[in-house]
């Protein structure tokens, strides 16, 4: 008996490590890139080709710059940049040149080169330093690339006024100019470049406008030739100026009340009076990537036009007209054998599809139509035209709905989607059983239909059959690391034999949602909301619940609260949606294209949140503190108003002075639920100084297991089991402290308040809160002596322990006192602090459907990692000796300081998990088994057994146990 | 000014800081305008020590709070106990602590929760009030307090502080030589070294004490030759 506690010891520590075998059986992992971002040229998607691989290099809005493999859609890399290291954009000397250069950072602080072929970072140099770095709205004004076409070097403008030539082979600068005036008067955005000359162009400020402004540089000594304001007014730079960066006739153009105006560049500026392109008017003008060969496109309401610049580089002239315009057009370029070709996408009405248009700057050539689903997909929001020397045309697309898709021809080879990147809020959703086939069985039936129904029935014989001769030879029955994924012949959508298999809703910010499948990362169905097909609308998912389950006896629901934002006005809709299959739930008859949303109220929603009382239904507050139910039905008004006093939510605010945290009560009103509001009943101001970072609402209470914990001397600590326990994160930049708050949201007390020192006036504290058990991490900058050991910087975990009384066999029952009674604040605290290895992006414990096995604690490490640890290890009670008997009884042993990067707890195998942003767990039909899933850029789920799979047969025996130990082995050669 | 009970608290100070700070409080319904706050006493803190002195119309001042409340409406009625915000006079920025209204009827003591900074400055409150029930429920019979009650509570000073976690325990390193250099051990000696003199002690032991050669032996050897 007394070796028990060693033996599970030994179990929990010792033995857990993914097998290789259960690799892409228990997990799945989702590479993602983000959406391409389109908005500037040199961020945008764009063809290459390397040693005869053609790839599509994109930048996107997840900070990546990757390379896709033309042929499959496969990633071939992606360099992926620092939160703080934003990419401003990738250049490349040439469509075909092996290397792409990007310029990243606050004011375009970093240079690198990158291999085209491998990803690998070929140099990188450091212009300023990231605090140097201007920070300028949008943040690509002030920063350009250029190129040396004989040498390759590199040209940069950082800041708005520097400009650096840096060698192609060293990274290192070979001359650097800055203009004198470095104040925001005078911003230089854009390079030209021509074997003598380099040519800064930019803005600078004026009494009524922006005036253009070119200052011309020796290429070679970087030697101010000529400085030159040119009489103009550009009202957005970033918009209305372009450069021709064709070395035999740089030239400027701008968009200048309507009218273009041309400039062709010479080293000494002479020419101060630009062209005027004659006969049409213009309301924007745009670059389709073909600037270097002098082409850009103009709109107006007319329609669109080329604009192509003389043979001798001398005016512009407009060539050959586009076609009508319209909000869905689309137009890019590509130059076909040194011949300017140009793309225009749009929505033929006739067809019914998407057609590309494809012709030079003088005539069309050919029409071709895309089949693109706009159901499904959205609309072209921006395209890549690529024409092989055989006239094939190969089509690029990003969607409205973030998926992008690659056609040759007018055939689809391979879709992405990668607004899966952009996800926010998940919700793991249980399946209905395997309808059994008796269900069809009517009483009334017929013969002729039972002969027909048993028939149909009998074609699944042979299989079972199969594998009922399988299961009575071999013993193999379904297994917790067998895999949950659906066979081709299952039928509908139903769950395995462990409830692995499951619906995960994602919503995300590119206006789309999946359901999306949890044993294989397979997107089941996706719907739009309705922002992408609206122009100027944003949909912002706030909060999103299961509202109902399979335990229900229907369908599973979910609803989705969101902000809806347009350019007049702001509101929060609801989307009611079956998790299912995706279908509008919102309406009677909803319409089969995007998801239509229930318009709550006007303006913001200040809180919401999900109601479970004899039935589920959102509460949503307005800013007027004004309550609204959804579902708004006589049901849930009549709960809600037998609830009404018992609720209570907290809300951070901030005055003139300091921050606080307000709780809200419920006031009821004799005109009924509708009329109900929110009002005031505490105020929790913080210290002076102290900001709120974030609020973590409370955990979701999932079933408690024990109220206490009974020691090896026989006594009993009962869990502090406050259920309105939320966390508050705070930073104190002044004092250089972070703060962590555990309060009671009825009555504001504070039941546990720590503080941490910040690092340089900056907190990045990740902290859970589940049952009584708070685990905190954060980054220790100061150096803290304990007795004679000088202690380190370095990551800290702290977990903590909340205990009823002070001290064993104290009761109060905090699970369900009420926050009035003064005990509530009559707890104790047991916590320890660890140094921690890594630096976190999440951290979550692990759910199990009744709370019975032991909690991990799953973190997400900042070098793409997932990783568990036992709660026994982050025990706070570990004694720092020996263990006594007692104590060993109870599973406790020595404390160490430090959590040890134990590579056996890896859980993500070898996978690269990159920028996590949030750990989501799931509890499975076996109490043994969570389920984790980590999102942010990548996707990652698999499953975690705490306790080991107590509940079935376990691994020791199916797999041989030479073959385990000879596995523990090679982990310590 | 009547000096209610005075309750102490946590160890002592690094410097005894003293302040005065007034506490307010009112009572509120769910269904009511923002009603002002009436001054409830003064709250004296010396160090470790607080103290709260009533002003002398409190009773006075809860019958007026309390006037215009119908006894239907006390079981919702809230009574609302605020610290000043030194800079601030209009209420927004006051730390507000709230119990129902009826629960001061049946009363015998109060608590207040005192949260303070660095330096010792009191930031927010909470207030309780005791014995309430488990469910905090009112009871059955709801009616307003008497006046007279709320000074005749017995008051408890709290003073709450934040914490840091402990520093992780680090083992003791190692001593170091002037050089830098680890301190190596002195090599523990082995078994022989560390108990040869026992060991030889041992053996003089025997020798010294093993018998004599027997008599009749030595004769017959003696025969022999």
């Amino acid at each position: 008996m007394r070796l028990l506690p060693f033996l599970l010891l030994f179990y929990t520590l010792g033995c857990w490590a993914l097998h290789e075998s259960d690799v892409g059986v228990v997990d799945w992992h989702k590479e993602l890139i983000g959406v391409p971002s389109f908005a500037s040229q040199s961020t945008a998607p764009r063809f290459t080709s390397v040693d005869g691989r053609n790839l599509i290099l994109t930048a996107t809005g997840n900070n990546v710059l990757a390379a896709i493999e033309e042929k499959d859609g496969s990633i071939a890399w992606r360099y992926i940049f620092d939160a703080e290291d934003r990419i401003i954009g990738f250049y490349q000397n040439g469509d075909e040149n092996a290397v792409v250069v990007t310029l990243s950072g606050p004011g375009g602080a970093t240079v690198r080169s990158i291999d085209v072929k491998t990803g690998e970072v070929v140099l990188e140099h450091h212009l300023h330093s990231n605090s140097e770095g201007l920070l300028v709205e949008p943040h690509q004004l002030g920063k350009d690339v250029a190129f040396d076409k004989s040498a390759q070097d590199i040209y940069s403008i950082s800041n708005g006024h520097t400009v650096t030539r840096l060698s192609a082979t060293t990274g290192e600068p070979v001359w650097s100019w800055a203009s004198q005036d470095q104040t925001s008067l005078t911003v230089f955005d854009r390079l030209v470049s021509t074997p003598e000359t380099v040519y800064a162009i930019g803005v600078s400020t004026s009494f009524a406008s922006l005036t253009l402004h070119v200052a011309s540089l020796s290429a070679s000594t970087g030697q101010l030739i000529q400085s030159s304001e040119i009489h103009s007014s550009i009202h957005d730079p970033s918009t209305d100026l372009f450069t021709f960066t064709s070395a035999a006739s740089p030239a400027v153009v701008w968009l200048e009340q309507g009218l273009v105006k041309y400039l062709p560049l010479t080293p000494d500026l002479k020419k101060k009076k630009p062209n005027t392109l004659s006969g049409e008017q213009f309301t924007s003008i745009i670059d389709v990537g073909l600037s270097s060969h002098g082409v850009l496109v103009g709109l107006n309401k007319l329609g669109s036009t080329v604009l192509k610049v003389d043979d001798d580089g001398s005016n512009l002239k407009a060539a050959r007209a586009l076609g009508g315009q319209d909000a869905t057009d689309s137009f890019a370029g590509h130059a076909v054998n040194g011949s300017p070709h140009l793309a225009r996408t749009y929505w033929s009405t006739k067809l019914e599809q998407i057609t590309l248009e494809l012709g030079g700057t003088d005539s069309l050539e050919t029409t071709t139509q895309l089949p693109l689903s706009t159901e499904k997909h959205g609309k072209i929001a921006h395209f890549t035209v690529g024409v092989s020397p055989s006239g094939e045309t190969t089509v690029f697309t990003t969607t409205t709905t973030g998926s992008i898709q690659l056609y040759k021809g007018s055939e689809l080879q391979w879709v992405r989607e990668e607004a899966l990147a952009t996800t926010t809020h998940v919700e793991f959703i249980e399946l209905p059983e395997r309808v059994a086939t008796e269900g069809d069985l009517q009483r009334d039936e017929s013969f002729a239909h039972r002969i027909g129904r048993q028939i149909v029935q009998a074609q699944d014989f042979p299989r079972y059959l199969v594998n009922f001769g399988k299961r009575f030879v071999t013993g193999s029955y379904a297994s917790a690391t067998s895999s949950a994924a659906a066979s081709s012949t299952d039928g509908p959508l139903s769950r395995d034999t462990f409830g692995f298999r499951q619906i995960i809703v994602s919503a995300t910010t590119s206006g789309v949602v999946f359901g999306i499948d949890s044993s294989n990362g397979n997107v089941i169905w996706k719907r739009s909301l309705e922002a992408v097909e609206s122009a100027g609308v944003a949909i912002t998912p706030i909060k999103m619940w299961t509202l109902k389950t399979v335990s229900d006896g229907v369908e599973p629901e979910i609803v989705i609260v969101a902000q809806r934002r347009t350019e007049n006005d702001d509101s929060t809709v609801v989307y009611h949606i079956n998790a299912l299959n995706g279908d509008d739930l919102s309406r009677e008859a909803p319409s089969p294209g995007v998801l239509e949303s229930v318009s709550v109220f006007q303006g913001l929603a200040l809180e919401a949140f999900l109601l479970d009382h004899h039935g589920k239904f959102v509460v949503l507050l307005d800013e007027a503190m004004k309550v609204h139910l959804y579902p708004n039905n006589q049901a849930s008004r009549t709960i809600f108003s037998t609830i009404l006093d018992k609720l209570s939510f907290p809300l951070r605010s901030r005055f003139s002075r300091q921050q606080n945290i307000k709780g809200y009560q419920i006031s009821s009103s004799s005109d009924g639920p509708a009329q109900a509001t929110a009002y005031p009943t505490w105020t929790l101001p913080l210290p002076q100084g102290e900001e709120i970072q974030t609020v973590l609402p409370p955990a979701s209470r999932g079933p408690i297991a024990s109220l206490g914990k009974v020691l090896g001397n026989r006594t009993t600590l009962y869990k502090y089991l406050n259920p309105r326990l939320f966390t508050a994160l705070t930073v104190n930049p002044h004092r250089n402290l972070c703060g962590v708050y555990l309060v009671d949201s009825a009555k504001g007390t504070v039941v546990y308040h720590a503080e941490i020192p910040a690092n340089h006036g900056t907190c990045d504290v990740k902290a859970a809160l589940v049952e009584n058990w708070l685990v905190y991490h954060y980054y220790e900058s100061e150096f803290v002596e304990t007795g004679n050991v000088k202690g380190t910087k370095g990551y800290r975990l702290v977990t903590v322990e909340l205990f009823e009384g002070n001290g064993v066999d104290e009761k109060i029952q905090s699970s369900d006192m009420s926050a009035f009674v003064n005990a509530t604040a009559d707890l104790s605290a047991y916590e320890e602090s660890f140094v921690f290895p890594h630096a976190l992006s999440a951290l979550a414990p692990t759910t199990t459907k009744f709370g019975i096995t032991a909690k991990d604690l799953i973190v997400a490490t900042k070098n793409g990692k997932i990783q568990s640890f036992p709660r026994r290890l982050l025990n706070p009670r570990r004694p720092h000796r020996k263990p006594t008997s007692e104590e060993a009884e109870e599973g406790l042993f020595q404390y160490d300081p430090v959590v040890y990067d134990d590579p056996k707890r890896v859980i993500s195998h070898n996978y690269q998990v990159s920028n996590v942003q949030k750990i989501v767990t799931a509890p499975a039909l076996l109490e043994s088994t969570s389920l984790v899933f980590a999102f942010g850029l990548d996707m990652f789920l698999t499953r975690v057994a705490p306790s080991n799979t107590f509940d079935v047969l376990t691994i020791l025996i199916t797999r041989p146990m030479v073959q385990s130990k000879r596995l523990r082995e090679r982990w310590y050669l | 000014m009547m000096l209610s009970l005075l309750t102490v608290v946590v160890g002592a100070a690094a410097h005894v800081y003293a302040a005065q700070f007034n506490i307010y409080h009112r009572v509120v319904q769910s269904t009511s305008s923002s009603v002002p706050f009436v001054q409830r006493g003064t709250l004296n803190l010396v160090g470790s020590n607080a103290n709260l002195e009533s002003v002398s119309t409190l009773s006075e001042d809860l019958a007026q709070l309390t006037q215009n409340l119908k006894s239907e409406d006390v079981g919702g009625a809230l009574y609302q106990v605020a610290l000043q915000h030194p800079q601030d006079f209009s209420g927004t920025e006051w730390a507000v602590s709230s119990v129902k209204l009826c629960h001061l009827s049946s009363s015998t003591a109060q608590t207040l929760h005192l949260y303070l900074s660095e330096e010792e400055k009191p930031y927010a409150i909470n207030y309780f009030l005791s014995p309430v029930d488990h469910s905090g429920s009112c009871p059955r019979q709801v009616s307003k307090p008497e006046a007279d009650r709320i000074s005749q509570l017995n008051t408890t000073i709290l003073l709450r502080r934040p914490s840091s976690p402990p520093s992780p325990e680090l083992r003791t390193p190692p001593p170091l030589t002037p050089e830098g250099q680890v301190v190596q051990p002195v090599p523990e000696k082995s078994f022989f070294q560390k108990y040869w003199y026992y060991i030889a002690i041992f053996f003089v032991a025997i020798m010294l004490t093993s018998p004599p050669p027997e008599e009749g032996q030595q004769g017959g050897d003696r025969k022999q030759a």
